[in-house]
């Protein structure tokens, strides 16, 4: 029992000593505005609009952002009734040198198509995600930031949400 | 280009069996001090979990769970992330991660130096030992005594004329017993009983074998600083056991004492500059082994070999393999 308390100890203190270096890696946060008021992040592409027949909560379960090794933002959605994330709002550096794999697991997809979302060319990929459930992604270039949404909803419906992201009509 | 090779699967697996090797090393050095274990034939299968388990731990994990290495199971769930300190550049000049694959390259060079380089030399210094010389039958006659003691098939014996204490055993299924001349002299019938009897009980632990797969895990994670170190240890304590179990059969302590004591080695003043050096290490690093086999041989050679109680060793292997899956 003591060693392995012990041994949580250490290896809790040794995770713990890198966030003291570099403070603005990956880490979680309680909302929005203090992940965008601690990190500077310029640009924040929130939904304004999420179908009420999603069931989904906002604000989002869980926010997770970075600036450090490159810049990055993502949101959780859960259902109402469950703890199953429903919908993963994603936005990060087109330059990174790797890509932030999305929580929820896209297991087949099929060829996408290119669709425009307010004047902007985005891909639209029907997909079958974890579960064995139907779901959609949609991701664009915004001046150098990449933005992903995937949602185990309808093309319309994610479409719709992508589109509140962006300002204007 | 480091940190995406890092951030692969044989990246990954480099740097957590590295990880993985050194939670096992502490949660066995701690069990050994929870449990006072003290005995070296326990100590022995302990610090085979510190070699053998980070071999299979990164994919036993990677089939549980793959996501594991995911960033999510990072952040969330695991203990210790390795990737926030290969991503830290605290002066700026130079990446931790290139830091620890220098590193690895070092322990790389260390390993081939020390454990490939030997075994070429000392294939052609025993071709260089020269031809058996015969067996006495005196010693014919110790063998005897001791193949009726342990139960193994009694081994050849083969005298080289050679002015150093050479005694070594030979092959896996037939083995041999190759003794020098010089040890011959040195050593009485008591003696080279203690000696000859410490070869048998090799034989009968299957300790080339043995040996031989230990060595395998080794050259597995040729580049993972904590196996080059517990390798040696493994193979230390298996000199350990052996001594102890010797002198539970010849009961003479004393014996096998002074012809351990006929193999102390001091080198002589020919070579020079690193050679010497590396002699010095090498010779001191020899001399350390025999004065501890000594010395636990007096403070251990009444008592008798303790129990293994499976249950510790249950649990510390058990602890191993959960501490190990959240160290990423």
């Amino acid at each position: 029992m003591v060693t392995i308390l012990l041994v949580t100890a250490i290896l809790t203190v040794l995770n713990w000593i890198p966030s003291l270096m570099q403070k603005q890696t990956m880490k979680r946060f309680n909302s929005i505005d203090i992940a965008k008021k601690e990190l500077r992040i310029h640009r924040l592409f929130v939904p304004t609009y999420i179908p009420e027949d999603l069931h989904l909560v906002w604000p989002p379960a869980e926010i997770y952002a970075q600036e450090v090794p490159f810049s990055a933002f993502i949101m959780h959605l859960r259902y109402r009734d469950s703890r199953d994330i429903g919908l993963v709002i994603q936005q990060a550096d087109a330059n990174a040198p790797y890509q932030i794999e999305p929580l929820i697991k896209i297991k087949t997809t099929t060829a996408g198509s290119q669709i425009s979302i307010k004047d902007r060319k985005a891909v639209l990929i029907p997909a079958v995600c974890d579960g064995n459930v139907p779901c959609y992604e949609v991701s664009w270039d915004e001046d150098g930031t990449i933005v992903t949404l995937i949602c185990k909803c309808s093309a319309q419906d994610i479409v719709k949400i992508a589109s509140s992201t962006l300002p204007g009509p | 280009m480091i940190m995406r090779f890092l951030s692969s699967y044989p990246g990954m697996y480099i740097t957590q069996s590295v990880l993985h090797s050194f939670v096992a090393l502490i949660i066995v050095e701690l069990s050994f001090f929870a449990w006072d274990i003290r005995d070296h034939h326990a100590k022995f299968r302990y610090r085979l979990l510190t070699l053998t388990l980070p071999v299979f731990m990164f994919p036993l994990y990677q089939v549980i769970t793959p996501q594991r290495s995911a960033w999510y199971f990072r952040l969330n769930t695991a203990l210790f992330d390795s990737q926030r300190w290969l991503e830290l550049n605290p002066l700026g000049v130079l990446p931790l991660a290139t830091v620890f694959l220098a590193f690895l390259i070092a322990i790389t060079a260390v390993f081939v130096v020390q454990e490939i380089l030997p075994i070429f030399r000392e294939r052609s210094s025993l071709s260089d030992l020269g031809t058996c010389k015969g067996t006495l039958d005196a010693l014919d006659a110790v063998l005897d005594s001791i193949s009726s003691e342990i139960p193994i098939t009694k081994p050849s014996i083969c005298i080289i004329d050679e002015a150093l204490p050479i005694l070594v055993t030979q092959g896996f299924k037939d083995h041999t017993i190759m003794v020098s001349s010089h040890l011959i002299e040195v050593l009485d019938e008591d003696q080279l009983k203690g000696a000859l009897t410490h070869e048998a009980v090799h034989i009968m632990r299957d300790s080339s074998t043995k040996t031989q797969l230990i060595y395998l895990l080794r050259i597995l994670m040729f580049y993972n600083p904590v196996s080059l170190v517990e390798f040696r240890r493994v193979v230390h304590d298996d000199e350990f056991i052996c001594d102890a179990v010797t002198v539970s059969i010849t009961k003479n302590p004393a014996a096998l004492i002074a012809a351990i004591s006929s193999f102390y080695y001091h080198p002589g003043h020919g070579s020079q500059g690193l050679s010497q050096m590396k002699e010095r290490i090498e010779s001191h690093s020899h001399n350390l082994l025999l004065d501890e086999r000594i010395q636990k041989l007096r403070e251990t050679s009444l008592e008798g070999q303790e129990s293994f109680g499976w249950a510790p060793f249950m649990l510390t292997a058990s602890v191993i393999l959960v501490m190990g899956y959240l160290v990423v």
